[in-house]
Parts: C-alpha cells; sequence; structure tokens
C-alpha cells in the first residue's frame, strides 16, 4: 500500500491571528508622550504641551497615518508567514481611515510554538508604539527622537531573531544530487 | 477627540473698579501732603475722559490677549474695527481645548486674565498720570500672560480603561 505523501505547505499549516487595537496603542502612545512632556527639560509649556497633545485633534491624523505604516512594517517583517499572493490584493489607495483593530494574519507551520505567537503579539505592539513615538519625536521634541529609534532597532531584531530562532532544524541530505 | 469649550467670562465693572480702587490707593500711598493735584490726577474715577481711557486701555489688552491665545481661539469673523468698547458689555472669551487640558487651571486662567487687563489699564493710565509707577504694572501684566500661557497649556494624564483578558 502506497501512503500518501503529506504535503508540508498544506497538511502542516495553521493559520493564526494577531490582532492590535487602535485604543490601546493610542493609550500607551499618549501615556508615554506624556511623560515624555513631563520630564522634558522644556523652554516654554507651549513646547511641552506640543509633546503631549499627541492624541488630539489633527495631530492623532499623523499618528493615524504613522501607524498605519508601522502595521504594514510589521507584516513585512514576518514576511515568511505572512505574505499574500498578489491576487488577494483588491485595491490600495492612501484614504486615511481610523482602523479600529489591526489584524496581521499568518500562516506558521504546525511546529510553531504558541509562546512566540504571544511574545510576537507583545513585540509587535511596542513597535507600533514606538514608530509612532520617534516620528511625534521627530517633530516636537527632537532631541529625543534618538531615543525611540534606538529601542525601534532593538525590538526589531528581537522579533526577527524570534522568527529565526523558532525555524525547523535542518536535515542535510546525504548528497546534494 | 472631542474637544473642550472653556468660557470665560470678565465683568467690566469688576476690571473697572479694581483699576479704579489700585489707582486710588496708589495715590493716597504717594501722597506728601503738598502734591494735592498730583494725587488726585493719579486716582482715576468715573469722569468720561477717565472712563474712556480705562477701557480704551481694557479693550487693547483684551485683543492682545486673545492674540496671545490665537491657537486656542476659534473665530469666523471678517470684519473688525476701533470702537471703544462698552464699559457695561462684559468682555468674554470662549477657548477651545484639547480633550486633555487639565480643568483645574479654569479659575488660574480667569485670574491671571483678570490681572492682566487691571495691569495693562493701570500701566498705561500712570503712564500718563504718574511715570515712576507704570513700569512696574506693565512688567506685572507680562508676568501675567506668562502665568496665562503656564496655565492653559497645563495637562492630564491620559486614562485608560481597563480590559480583563485571559492570559495565554
Amino acid at each position: 500500500m502506497i501512503e500518501k505523501k503529506r504535503n508540508p505547505l498544506i497538511d502542516f499549516v495553521k493559520d493564526v491571528n494577531l490582532s492590535f487595537k487602535r485604543e490601546q496603542l493610542l493609550y500607551d502612545i499618549k501615556n508615554y508622550a506624556f511623560v515624555e512632556g513631563d520630564v522634558m527639560q522644556a523652554k516654554t509649556e507651549h513646547d511641552r504641551h506640543q509633546v503631549i497633545d499627541v492624541g488630539e485633534d489633527g495631530n492623532i491624523d499623523r499618528v493615524t497615518r504613522v501607524l498605519d505604516l508601522s502595521f504594514v512594517e510589521c507584516v513585512d517583517l514576518l514576511y515568511p508567514y505572512s505574505k499574500k499572493t498578489f491576487e488577494d490584493m483588491q485595491e490600495s489607495n492612501d484614504i486615511l481611515e481610523e482602523i479600529e483593530t489591526y489584524t496581521i494574519e499568518m500562516k506558521v507551520p504546525d511546529w510553531f510554538s504558541k509562546t512566540t505567537v504571544v511574545l510576537l503579539e507583545k513585540l509587535i505592539h511596542e513597535y507600533m508604539v514606538y514608530r509612532v513615538l520617534a516620528d511625534w519625536m521627530s517633530i516636537t521634541n527632537p532631541a529625543s527622537k534618538a531615543n525611540w529609534e534606538e529601542k525601534i532597532e532593538d525590538v526589531s531584531e528581537k522579533i526577527r531573531g524570534c522568527m529565526n530562532a523558532r525555524c525547523r532544524r535542518l536535515r542535510r541530505t546525504q548528497t546534494p544530487f | 477627540m472631542a474637544k473642550k469649550t472653556i468660557t470665560i467670562t470678565l465683568y467690566m465693572s469688576e476690571l473697572i473698579y479694581d483699576v479704579q480702587n489700585k489707582t486710588y490707593l496708589t495715590g493716597r500711598s504717594r501722597s506728601t501732603g503738598n502734591n494735592h493735584e498730583e494725587v488726585a490726577h493719579m486716582q482715576a474715577n468715573d469722569d468720561d475722559e477717565n472712563a474712556n481711557q480705562i477701557a480704551r486701555s481694557i479693550g487693547n489688552a483684551f485683543a492682545n490677549m486673545k492674540t496671545q491665545l490665537s491657537e486656542f481661539i476659534q473665530s469666523a469673523g471678517t470684519t473688525a474695527n476701533n470702537q471703544l468698547i462698552s464699559q457695561t458689555t462684559n468682555l468674554s472669551v470662549e477657548l477651545v481645548m484639547p480633550s486633555n487640558f487639565n480643568q483645574a487651571v479654569n479659575d488660574t486662567v480667569s485670574t491671571a486674565m483678570h490681572q492682566y487687563l487691571v495691569n495693562c489699564a493701570i500701566g498705561d493710565w500712570f503712564t500718563i498720570t504718574n511715570k515712576n509707577d507704570a513700569g512696574d504694572y506693565v512688567t506685572l501684566a507680562a508676568a501675567n500672560i506668562e502665568e496665562i500661557r503656564n496655565a492653559i497649556n497645563k495637562r492630564v494624564r491620559p486614562t485608560r480603561t481597563p480590559t480583563v483578558t485571559n492570559l495565554p
């Protein structure tokens, strides 16, 4: 009897969705901006309020743009698991919309650890928050921008490391032919 | 985020009384027994020429204050004029503040605005009637506008509604 060979591209794949609520992201962004504004060496109170008011009318539109950008950057970081075929992409435009929940749809191997998924979710949340803050500080408090960019680099490295660490062991064949 | 509209009303009667009272007290303090005329000139009263000068100064100061706070004032007005403000119409300003504005400073803002208008008016008045003291009031007015700016830029920390979720 011939056993049917399992297709690793179909049979060993699980769907995993990572969701990020805008409300949760915004709270962290506003909270960190408040602390940043509170501790900064400001010449005037006006300088300080510009840092703190990251989530206010007008400013929030910039935040939305950068959140959208950071989201797709994260999708790209997770490329091996998040890639989609071109046919799936119906339309793309630059209309500003407030997305209530950002969702990364991944197809992961069935041996992919749940702990890795949880870790990825935490890291990506941090990435999106840091990304917005780095952008906002570049406008309102340039002295602080490098600090947030360093955090972005650090968390990006962790995301990449996390993905690589969970790769399956490679077994080399005895002969290349 | 919803903006907060803070309406601040400054009563002309309070402003004028404060100007008259401070100039009266200053005049009384500067009296040497021989300078009755100078003292009388320092003390602003309700005579037309006095009242008009005070009203003009208050109007100027109010306009300047609105310029300083223009970031938070929305107006669709398309005309303006130099008509003397009425001594019986109260001054009102609507500040359209961000949602995280700290409303605990509302009183500070209104008090500092009152002081600013009064000090500007007295500074102008003493420039005419008592030059030695005029500079002090101009300095005080500058400190008041700084106080308004400080207060108006106070913000509250964001708050969140805790969400209970199961840990993985």
